[in-house]
């Protein structure tokens, strides 16, 4: 087992985050992390800032077909489905496993319908090892056809108002960059009872194969590289209209981790929580 | 070799690892001499390393090569040149150093008891075969191999299986070695013939996938390795899953190697291009 031991330096890179204690800035993206159990052999998981789990759902998700990873320029496209074992055998494994990690868990929420998310938060409630819920509105909403909660301001905050409604636990949006103006989303979730917003979920993307010319991942989402660049808009325009805290989501570019820790202890610059994205983390 | 084995093993080892040799040995396809001190003393036949081929932001992903041979303080890769990762590595030279994480996945599960083992390879799948091939018959179990390639150009691992089997039979698909078509012809003609206690097949999942049903006709366990398109390699991300009776199961930790009884072959995929 070999892990990586950066220099132990005693500079307080604390941030206190939608009412979170944190030790650093750095929370790893949902979905890039699955529990934090697999990364155990690699590092040391109480030197995060947080784990953000995988997205959980009530019941058990089976995802999507293979292939489900395509790379693209500088970034990845993935089409996992959001599979999971559900809420059940999350809280008997995993949730068990990272209560004994002395890492605040934040736990990344999915469902199909406002009821769904509440359910899953309801159950959660009882687990004494939730710091936070983060709720991917991203989900279909299969009662409207399918279209993300995320991409319109009614069912975002129909989604929101549905989990506030069962916690008082810190609840962290994570908004769809996949929208006209994230403000206006920003705003409605806010007003349903978001503590914070997370900027940004994956960009909706297609690869090519341009020999085949067939594609290589006809429908999946986009990390890294120009998402980036998407990514530091809506923090840009979320900057411009805050009333509350955010941070990075999975969608986002892409520092590593250690880059913006050493420059965070610098200059102090770094107030808001950072993601360690998968980009860097699969790379690294 | 059990998987019980490999449970008691080891966790994954990020290494440095030196290129001590990387050319090319048949038609696209490259052999990869690294120094891995590490992964070698702890890999078992099946394995994978994940590597990660250049920094920067070019290659994001690591790349999975299943472990040809591992001697000493060396292991060797096979790969395919196919896409821009393989092009990438292809030219790599002595000297240059990468990282890996390896040894990863279940390898094979060969029961102690067996006395005799067909392996069936098809085109690169002979890659994870080559040190199972070396491990058994270093146990004295006899080792029967069914190999197939498109062309005598494009067989690979001929010298190691020629050296340690007991018997070796090729079809390429246009007969310029062994016997024309496919290797089923010859992997079926070995089942019936050699009544071998496992089988242990890579290849093209549809070869494997019909080399599985000659196997379960014949009432002989299959084993096959599969290959997925991997993000993390190690469990997390979902990427890589396989389709079984139990459920979708991760080719990078539950796999490459799977039970062939357990794996639904209707989601069989088309081949990764790296």
């Amino acid at each position: 087992m070999e892990q990586r031991r950066p220099r132990v330096t005693s500079v307080d890179l604390s941030v206190e985050f939608a009412g979170v204690r944190l030790r650093n800035p750095v929370m790893t993206a949902s979905g890039t992390f699955a529990s934090g159990r697999e990364y155990a052999d690699f590092i040391d998981l109480s030197r995060l800032g947080a784990v953000v789990t995988k997205g959980i759902s009530l019941e058990p998700w089976t995802g999507n077909e293979s292939p489900r990873v395509a790379e693209t320029a500088s970034g990845m496209l993935n089409s996992i489905g959001l599979q999971n074992p559900g809420v059940e055998a999350f809280c008997a494994r995993d949730l068990r496993w990272l209560s004994e990690r002395a890492v605040p868990v934040v736990v990344n929420v999915s469902g199909h319908s406002p009821e769904e998310y509440a359910r899953v938060v309801e159950r959660l409630e009882s687990e004494a090892g939730v710091a936070a819920y983060e709720v991917n509105i991203s989900c279909p909403n299969v009662d409207e056809g399918g279209m993300a909660f995320g991409t319109s301001c009614a069912p975002a905050a129909a989604v929101t108002a549905a989990v506030r409604a069962v916690t008082k636990r810190p609840l962290i949006v994570k908004l769809s960059p996949n929208v006209t103006d994230i403000t206006e989303i920003a705003r409605a979730v806010e007003d349903a009872g978001a503590d914070a917003v997370s900027l940004v979920n994956t960009l909706l993307g297609m690869a090519i194969d341009a020999e085949t010319r067939r594609p290589r991942l006809a429908r999946g989402d986009q990390a890294g590289g120009a998402a980036d660049g998407v990514a530091g808009r809506a923090r840009g325009r979320r900057a411009g209209d805050r009333r509350r805290g955010h941070h990075d989501g999975g969608g986002r570019g892409g520092v590593p981790a250690r880059r913006r820790l050493r420059r965070a202890g610098r200059d102090g610059e770094l107030r808001r929580p950072d993601v360690d994205h998968a980009r860097a983390r699969w790379a690294d | 070799m059990s998987c019980s084995d490999l449970d008691a093993g080891q966790h994954p080892l990020l290494e440095r690892v030196e290129v001590l040799a990387n050319e090319r040995v048949a038609e696209g396809v490259g052999l990869l001499v690294l120094r891995s001190p590490r992964i070698a003393a702890a890999v078992a036949p099946g394995q994978f390393v994940h590597l990660r081929i250049a920094a920067g932001a070019d290659f994001l992903l690591r790349r999975p090569f299943s472990v040809y041979r591992a001697h000493g303080d060396t292991i060797e890769l096979l790969y395919q040149v196919l896409g821009r990762g393989t092009r990438e590595l292809a030219d790599r030279v002595r000297g240059d150093v990468m990282d890996a994480i390896g040894p990863l996945g279940r390898g094979w599960d060969v029961p102690e008891d067996a006395a005799h083992v067909l392996l069936v390879a098809g085109g690169l799948g002979a890659a994870p075969l080559g040190m199972l091939a070396e491990r058994l018959a270093a146990r004295g179990v006899a080792v029967s191999v069914a190999q197939g390639a498109p062309c005598a150009e494009r067989l690979v691992a001929r010298d190691l299986f020629e050296s340690v089997a007991r018997r070796v039979e090729v079809a390429t698909d246009d007969g310029s070695a062994g016997e024309p078509g496919f290797v089923t012809v010859v992997s079926h003609r070995l089942l019936v013939t050699d009544r071998p206690d496992v089988v242990c097949v890579c290849g093209p999942e549809v070869m494997a996938r019909a080399v599985a049903a000659q196997a379960a006709e014949a009432g002989v366990p299959c084993r096959v390795s599969l290959e997925r398109l991997m993000a993390c390699g190690i469990g997390a991300c979902l990427s890589c899953v396989v389709t079984t009776v139990d459920g979708r199961k991760r080719a990078c930790v539950d796999g490459p190697v799977f039970d062939a009884e357990e794996v639904c072959w209707d989601g069989a995929e088309a081949p990764p291009r790296h």
